[in-house]
């Protein structure tokens, strides 16, 4: 990707790749944290595999989303073994627009009455 | 499950995926199966402490799944790659089939329907009905089927399948923008096997309409 890559040209992203979006965008975070936040933040209903993680892992260094971090948040109580990962300018003005596109959505859903029934939905 | 017990379940369910980790590509292994096998072993842990060894149980049975989709995603993705780095390999690979079934097509036109008079027989050796050999099958065969293999040569390095299972299985398939170079041959390749199937309809058009009983 260069760094003239448009984040809309790469959506829609796959849930699994916002999924991880998300999870990173607060702090930098390693394989099984990440699939932690997801479920966590989802309240269980998501909950990512080995596979599919990496996989979008893989997909998205390729696509300079994110990034390989150095730096580990504390390395005294971390094992050294894992890998951090943290998002790249690049994967967060993608997050952002595909957050923009998703609130689009929801707006047309509410504007044709579709969320009235939705719990935590006004 | 007791701490002990606990622990040596998890390590051992994390040696065993390693072996499930076969089904992935190699270049995939290498870059994160030690990830992955880390991680399985945090999630067999965390499983055996929440719900015991059916956690375990129920762990390895959506990781089989899981792990039969996304290896064979994988692979796709790592057969595409392939295919887009030996792209030219395979353009000119579908430039000799469509050559040879075209200069067929095309002598057979001059030959027969415009009544050429050919210095050479360009079907000698082929058409020996009577006697047909695999070598002469096989020769008719890539005439006729030249086309198509052409044009899946020419799409396959833009092509871009997954399989997905978000509630039920399905491949999606999508494209890949190609060249100008790549559609024309695309489109040769199709005119030219469109250009078979009238000339099989004509030639055969009496049979296939019943008229005529023994075909």
């Amino acid at each position: 990707m260069t760094p003239m890559t448009q984040p809309e040209s790469m959506l829609p992203l796959t849930p699994a790749v916002f999924h991880i979006l998300l999870a990173l965008c607060d702090q930098e975070r390693h394989g099984y944290g990440i699939m932690q936040e997801v479920a966590h933040s989802t309240a269980g209903e998501v909950r990512l595999g080995p596979g599919t993680l990496y996989g979008s892992i893989k997909r998205m260094l390729a696509a300079d989303l994110i990034e390989e971090s150095a730096e580990r948040p504390d390395p005294e109580l971390d094992d050294q073994r894992r890998r951090y990962y943290r998002l790249t300018d690049l994967g967060q003005r993608v997050a952002r627009a595909e957050a923009g596109r998703l609130a689009n959505l929801v707006q047309r859903a509410q504007a044709k009455q579709l969320l009235l029934n939705v719990r935590g939905v006004t | 499950v007791n701490a002990f017990s606990g622990r040596r379940a998890a390590a051992c369910s994390a040696r065993l995926y390693e072996w499930l980790l076969l089904l992935y590509p190699a270049s995939f292994r290498r870059d994160f199966g030690r990830d992955m096998a880390h991680l399985f072993g945090d999630l067999s842990r965390d499983a055996l402490q929440q719900r015991g060894y059916l956690g375990l149980l129920l762990l390895w049975q959506a990781t089989f799944k899981e792990a039969a989709v996304t290896a064979f995603n994988e692979h796709l993705s790592e057969w595409r790659k392939d295919m887009q780095a030996r792209q030219r390999i395979a353009t000119l690979i579908g430039l000799v089939f469509l050559i040879y079934s075209g200069s067929f097509a095309a002598l057979n036109v001059l030959k027969y329907n415009l009544g050429v008079q050919l210095p050479f027989d360009p079907f000698a050796g082929l058409t020996d009905s009577a006697s047909p050999t695999l070598w002469i099958i096989a020769w008719n065969g890539l005439i006729i089927l030249g086309p198509v293999l052409a044009f899946a040569l020419f799409l396959l390095p833009s092509l871009k399948m997954k399989f997905d299972f978000a509630g039920d299985e399905r491949i999606t398939v999508s494209f890949r923008k190609g060249s100008r170079l790549g559609l024309i041959l695309m489109g040769a390749s199709l005119l030219l096997f469109g250009l078979f199937c009238l000339y099989f309809i004509g030639e055969n058009f009496a049979c296939l309409t019943g008229e005529q009983l023994s075909c």
